[in-house]
């Protein structure tokens, strides 16, 4: 039987057939290199780990107007018996209208190195941009490379007069310095302009 | 207006895995040396790969790693290494690697160093470490250059902030001027004269 291999010429079942076995073949090798490397991972020795437990439901809240900011404090406490190092990091904030936020946060310290039963301080301070539309925005606070959890964020932007820089913070806060809010990236979700209607 | 507020977490051991003690992290690090005596460098240089790819993938989910990714794929950059990593077919090597979790490594090995019971425990070598297993052997993903790029942007980040916290305590912040000890006399050699 004769299998043609030009193209364009017609092929007859048994090269269909060919194909087909030629398919197979590949996905059972390219299966078996995925089933080897998971048998690998499995036999890796174990990594110690870092999880993340929250005091009860733990939800940082916060509100202000457009210009000033707002602040929250995290406090960790390292339960674990050797030191551990916590990097925290701002997930992008949702508005329920679909505006996304991409907030520019300070995040005092960037790093922590936490002893055991240690308890630090994190600060984080988001700088609401002057034209970000009123709202409640959620996110979520990450500690980079826990394997689980993380802390909700919501941000009530109001309505209102930009809040001139340097005003005054409540007592026994620190005052957060406005920062450029170039730095921050607001996309609008795109409306539907509605047809006009006829009289 | 600045509102503030004030939350705690704890930080605690997995439970699926061993605990975070100065004797499972000295046998965790003692297994991956010994690893690296069974497995080729090919593989060694994948899982690495693939472990940077996954933390870029994590870090890429905060505000400020998504403008980084952002900005890396508007420029030269990002096109040219996806084109590289195409046509070479690194991505297609490194998404069939298990990911070597590449940023608790370096945390453990820094919580190794700053230990108060490391000689002690030293002794009783060698530590038996126990093994992943399926359960957390984590999900194949494809690898991307990007992705690569960020986590090792992430990774290098935290490895500076480590070695500055392990200097930090005894680092002095002012300016050290320490005298010669040696005698202040001339040298005698007509060459150094």
């Amino acid at each position: 039987m004769r299998v043609p291999n030009e193209p364009g010429e017609p092929k007859g079942s048994f090269y269909e057939f060919l194909q087909l076995q030629n398919d197979f073949y590949g996905r059972l090798a390219e299966e078996t290199m995925k089933y080897l490397r998971r048998l690998q991972a499995a036999g890796a020795p174990a990594t110690p780990g870092t999880v993340l437990l929250p005091d009860g439901s733990v939800e940082l809240r916060g509100s202000g107007t457009p210009g000033a900011s707002v602040e929250f404090r995290l406090e960790v406490e390292n339960r674990q018996r050797v030191h551990c190092m916590v990097t925290p990091m701002l997930s992008p904030l949702v508005d329920a209208s679909g505006t996304t936020w991409f907030p520019a946060a300070r995040l005092q310290p960037p790093s922590k190195l936490l002893a055991p039963e240690e308890v630090g301080e994190l600060v984080i301070a988001i700088p609401l941009p002057a034209d970000v539309p009123a709202g409640t925005y959620r996110g979520a606070l990450l500690l980079q490379g826990f394997r689980e959890g993380a802390i909700a964020v919501a941000v009530t932007v109001a309505r209102g007069v930009s809040a001139k820089p340097g005003t005054a913070a409540p007592a026994g806060r620190r005052t957060v310095p406005p920062v450029k809010p170039a730095r921050a990236t607001i996309k609008r979700k795109k409306r539907r302009r509605e047809p006009a209607r006829r009289k | 207006m600045t509102s503030a507020q004030s939350e705690r977490v704890k930080l605690v051991d997995t439970v699926e895995g061993p605990g975070r003690t100065t004797a499972t992290l000295v046998a965790s690090l003692a297994a991956r040396l010994a690893t690296l005596h069974a497995v080729s460098g090919a593989d060694a240089v994948g899982s690495l790969t693939a472990g940077f790819a996954a933390l870029g993938r994590e870090v890429s989910r905060s505000a400020e790693g998504a403008r980084m990714r952002k900005a890396i794929q508007a420029g030269r950059g990002g096109p040219n290494g996806e084109a590289l990593w195409t046509a070479l077919r690194i991505s297609d090597w490194a998404s069939g690697m298990p990911p070597s979790p590449v940023l608790q490594h370096l945390r453990n090995d820094l919580a190794l160093l700053l230990s108060d019971d490391l000689e002690q425990t030293l002794q009783f070598l060698p530590i038996p470490s126990q093994m992943a297993g399926a359960e957390t052997a984590p999900e194949a993903a494809p690898v991307t250059f990007l992705d690569c790029v960020m986590g090792l942007w992430a990774f290098s980040t935290e490895l500076v902030r480590s070695v500055e916290a392990l200097a930090g305590p005894t680092l002095a912040h002012v300016e050290v001027v320490k005298p010669s000890e040696g005698s202040q006399a001339e040298p005698q050699s007509a060459l150094l004269r």
